[in-house]
C-alpha cells in the first residue's frame, strides 16, 4: 500500500524483514542450542579428538636366584596387527602381506590366512610377542596398514627350572601362579601415562602439549634358591621317578640354621615356557606339590617322637624298652614293618630298626597331651607361612576331636594317620638338626624395587627342643645312617644323619595294599649341619621301601651339594666306595 | 613403555626456526635412548641364556665331549666330529 508519494516501506519490505528476522532468530536459537544444550557433549568430543592419553606399561621385574642369576626376566616385544581397511585393492593388501612375512621371517601363508580372513575388520592380530629385532625390521620396512604395539615378553634363561615355584603369567602380563602371582605387585611395577595433543590419525602433534609420568619398572625378586642345586635336584628327581617307575616325587633342600630354601622340586610339573592352559590335564600340574599336597610321613616322624620324649627327660638314646611282638591298641593290631621283633632294644636301635612298637612306647610315655603339644610345637596342623599361596594346613585328629582314640596316638607316633606337607616335614626336622629352633621357611631373600629394597631375615618361630636334645637326636640319626636300614644314604667322606619313611597310601576306608610313599629326610655334615634335605618318591613300582628308593637319592643329592660347596670331607674315603656307581 | 604407532608414517612437514632445530634432535635422542634400552634388555637376556646351566651343559657335552663323573662316555674315534651347537639367539625359548 503506498502513501501516495511512492516512498516509505511497503508490505514487501515488511515481509522481507520478517523473513530475515525469522531466519536470524532460528539461527540464534540453533547456535544457542548447540552451544548451551549440546555444548558439553561437543566439548567432550572435541577434547577426545584433540587429546590422547595412553598408559605406559612398566617392564616387569626379574626373578633371580640367590647369586643373582636370572631365572625369569622380561624383554621388550611387539604385538603386530594389520588393518585390512587400509588397502584399497587386493594387490596392495597382498604386497603388504608379503613384505610383512619377509620382515618377520615367517611363511607368507601364515600371515595371509589371518589378514584375508579378517574381512573388513579394523585390525587383526597376526603375531604376538615378536622379539625386538623382528619388531625393528617391521618398523623400518614402513609397510602400510601395519600396527606395532609394544609389550613385554617373559623369558627364562634357565629353561623350565623351578617352573612350579616361579609360576606363570597370563596374556595380560599379570602373574597367575607361584611367585609371579604372590609378588605381582612388586614385579609388575607402577604404570605411567602420557597426555598429548593428537592429530586426526592419533599421532602426537609436533611441539604440541605433552605431559608424561614415566612408568616405574618392576622390582626384582632375589630368591633363596640356588640355581645349581635346583637344577641338580630336578635332574636327580627325574632320574629317580623314571628309574622306579613312580607317579611323582618331591625333593626339598633347606639351610638348616636359617630356613632358607635352597631347592624345591616336584614332579609331575610343567614347563613354564610352553604351558597350554587349554588342556585340562595340564591344570593338574599347576600346583606346587611341596606346599599343597599332603602325605603321611611314615617312619620319618619317629625322629620327632623320640626328640619329644628325650626333651621331656623321659628317655635317653640308650633307654631300653622291650619289643615283645605285635600290640593291640583300641582293637587294632600294630606290628613292625617287617614282622621282626627285637626284644630288648634301645631308643637308638628302635630308630635303626624303624620299630613301630618302640615309637608307640615312646609316645605313650609322653602321653597324649605332651605328644600333641610337641606335634603342634613342630609346626604340624598349621601353615609354615613361607610366602607362597595355596599352602595346606596338614591334617590330623587332635585329642579334643570327638573321633580321636588311642589308636591315633599309636599310629601318629610312627607317622601314619597324620597328613603333612613336605615343607612342614622338612621344617620340623630342621628344628632338630639346627639345635632345636623351629625356623620359618622362606623363598624370597630380598625385593629390590626403584622405591627401595626390602630384605628378609631368618625368623625363629619358637624353640621346640633344647640344644642338648637336638644334639642327641642328631647322633641317633647318624647311627641310623651308619648301621640301620639306610646305609645307602651314606656319603663317602662325610658323616650324615637321617631317617627313612615308608608310608602306606590312604584310600577311603583304609590303605592301599601295595602302594607306598618312600621318603628320606636327612642332613649333612653331622659335625656342623649345613643343610637338611627331604626326598620323597610317590608310589615306586620296583620297590616300596624308603631305604631302597629314597636313601640312595638322598645320598646322591647330598654328595652333589657337598661337592658344589667344596665342603672338606671329615672321614677317610675308600677308593672303591668313592668311585662305585653300582646300585642295589 | 607401551606405545602404539603406525609402522607406515607420512613424511614429516618441513620445519624451520630455533625451536624446531632443538626439538627434532631432542626427539631423536629420546628415541635413540629408548632403542638402546631395548637393545640392552635383549642383550641382557642373551647373556643370561649363555650363562645358563643348560647352555653350559650342552656345550660341555657337544663341543668338549664331557660327561658327569658317574656316566661312562664312549667316543667313536673314526666318526667325524659333530659341529658345535649354535649359541641361543632367542633367550628363554
Amino acid at each position: 500500500m503506498s502513501n501516495g508519494n511512492g516512498s516509505g516501506p511497503t508490505w514487501r519490505h515488511y515481509f522481507v524483514a520478517l523473513v530475515l528476522g525469522a531466519g536470524a532468530l532460528a539461527l540464534t536459537m540453533r547456535v544457542g542450542y548447540l552451544q548451551v544444550v549440546q555444548g558439553a557433549e561437543y566439548r567432550e568430543q572435541a577434547r577426545e579428538e584433540h587429546w590422547s592419553r595412553q598408559t605406559l606399561k612398566p617392564l616387569r621385574g626379574a626373578i633371580l636366584d640367590r647369586n643373582g642369576h636370572p631365572l625369569a626376566l622380561s624383554v621388550t616385544s611387539y604385538d603386530i596387527s594389520v588393518s585390512p581397511r587400509t588397502y584399497k585393492t587386493p594387490e596392495a593388501r597382498d604386497k603388504a602381506i608379503k613384505d610383512l612375512a619377509q620382515a618377520l621371517e615367517v611363511p607368507e601363508p601364515e600371515i595371509a590366512g589371518l589378514v584375508r580372513g579378517a574381512g573388513d575388520r579394523y585390525s587383526v592380530l597376526v603375531r604376538r610377542q615378536v622379539d625386538y629385532n623382528a619388531g625393528q625390521r617391521v618398523g623400518q620396512a614402513g609397510i602400510p596398514g601395519v600396527l606395532l604395539e609394544e609389550t613385554g615378553r617373559r623369558t627364562y634363561p634357565e629353561g623350565a627350572l623351578g617352573s612350579a615355584v616361579l609360576g606363570f603369567l597370563g596374556r595380560d602380563g599379570e602373574g597367575l601362579s607361584g611367585l609371579e602371582a604372590d609378588y605381582n605387585r612388586d614385579l609388575g611395577g607402577i604404570p605411567g601415562w602420557v597426555l598429548f595433543e593428537r592429530d586426526v590419525i592419533g599421532d602426537p602433534i609436533p611441539f604440541g602439549f605433552k605431559e608424561e609420568v614415566p612408568a616405574a619398572p618392576g622390582g626384582s625378586l632375589v630368591l633363596t634358591l640356588d640355581r645349581y642345586i635346583q637344577r641338580m635336584v630336578e635332574q636327580r628327581l627325574d632320574e629317580a621317578v623314571t628309574r622306579h617307575n613312580a607317579i611323582g616325587g618331591t625333593i626339598l633342600v633347606m639351610e638348616a640354621k636359617t630356613g632358607a630354601i635352597l631347592a624345591m622340586a616336584t614332579r609331575p610339573s610343567y614347563d613354564v615356557r610352553a604351558l597350554d592352559l587349554g588342556v585340562p590335564s595340564n591344570q593338574e600340574m599347576l600346583r606346587n606339590r611341596a606346599i599343597t599336597d599332603m602325605y603321611e610321613p611314615g617312619s620319618t616322624f619317629k625322629v620327632l617322637t623320640v626328640a619329644a620324649a628325650i626333651n621331656e627327660g623321659l628317655v635317653t638314646p640308650d633307654t631300653r624298652y622291650y619289643d615283645a611282638g605285635p600290640i593291640n591298641r583300641g582293637g587294632w593290631m600294630i606290628n613292625t614293618w617287617n614282622g621282626a621283633h627285637y626284644g630288648w632294644e634301645t631308643m637308638t636301635e628302635m630308630l635303626q630298626h624303624s620299630n613301630n612298637i618302640g615309637a608307640v612306647w615312646a609316645a605313650e610315655k609322653l602321653g597324649k597331651d605332651r605328644f600333641y603339644q610337641y606335634v603342634r610345637g613342630f609346626g604340624f596342623g598349621q601353615r609354615t607361612n613361607l610366602g607362597l599361596s595355596g599352602e595346606a594346613l596338614g591334617q590330623l585328629r587332635w585329642p579334643d576331636d570327638p573321633t580321636w582314640s588311642t589308636i591315633d596316638l599309636a599310629t601318629n607316633s610312627f607317622g601314619q594317620g597324620i597328613n603333612v606337607t613336605p615343607v612342614q616335614m622338612i621344617t620340623a626336622v630342621a628344628a632338630v638338626v639346627n639345635g632345636g629352633n623351629l625356623m620359618r621357611p622362606y623363598l624370597v631373600k630380598a625385593v629390590d624395587t626403584p622405591q627401595g629394597m626390602r630384605t628378609y631375615q631368618p625368623v625363629t618361630v619358637r624353640r621346640v627342643i633344647s640344644e642338648e636334645t637336638a644334639s642327641k637326636v642328631r647322633l641317633m640319626m647318624n647311627a641310623v645312617a651308619q648301621g640301620g636300614e639306610t646305609k645307602l644314604a651314606n656319603v663317602p667322606g662325610y658323616k650324615v644323619g637321617g631317617k627313612t619313611g615308608t608310608a602306606s597310601v590312604p584310600k577311603p576306608g583304609g590303605y592301599t595294599q601295595d602302594d607306598t610313599i618312600a621318603s628320606f629326610v636327612g642332613f649333612a655334615p653331622l659335625e656342623d649341619p649345613q643343610f637338611v634335605a627331604l626326598v620323597r618318591i610317590d608310589e615306586p613300582k620296583d620297590s616300596p621301601w624308603g631305604s631302597v628308593v629314597a636313601s640312595p637319592l638322598f645320598s646322591d643329592v647330598a654328595r652333589d651339594i657337598l661337592a658344589y660347596w667344596r665342603t672338606p670331607p671329615t672321614e677317610p674315603v675308600e677308593l672303591a666306595a668313592a668311585t662305585s656307581t653300582k646300585r642295589p | 613403555m607401551r606405545a602404539r604407532f603406525w609402522a607406515y608414517r607420512p613424511a614429516p612437514v618441513a620445519l624451520s626456526g630455533k625451536a624446531s632445530d632443538l626439538a627434532i634432535p631432542a626427539n631423536q635422542l629420546e628415541r635413540l635412548k629408548d632403542d638402546l634400552e631395548r637393545q640392552n634388555q635383549q642383550i641382557s637376556a642373551e647373556v643370561a641364556s649363555l650363562r645358563s646351566l643348560a647352555y653350559a651343559e650342552d656345550q660341555a657335552r657337544s663341543r668338549w665331549r664331557m660327561a658327569p663323573p658317574e656316566q661312562t662316555l664312549y667316543v667313536d674315534l673314526d666318526a667325524p666330529s659333530a659341529p658345535a651347537a649354535a649359541a641361543p639367539t632367542k633367550a628363554g625359548r
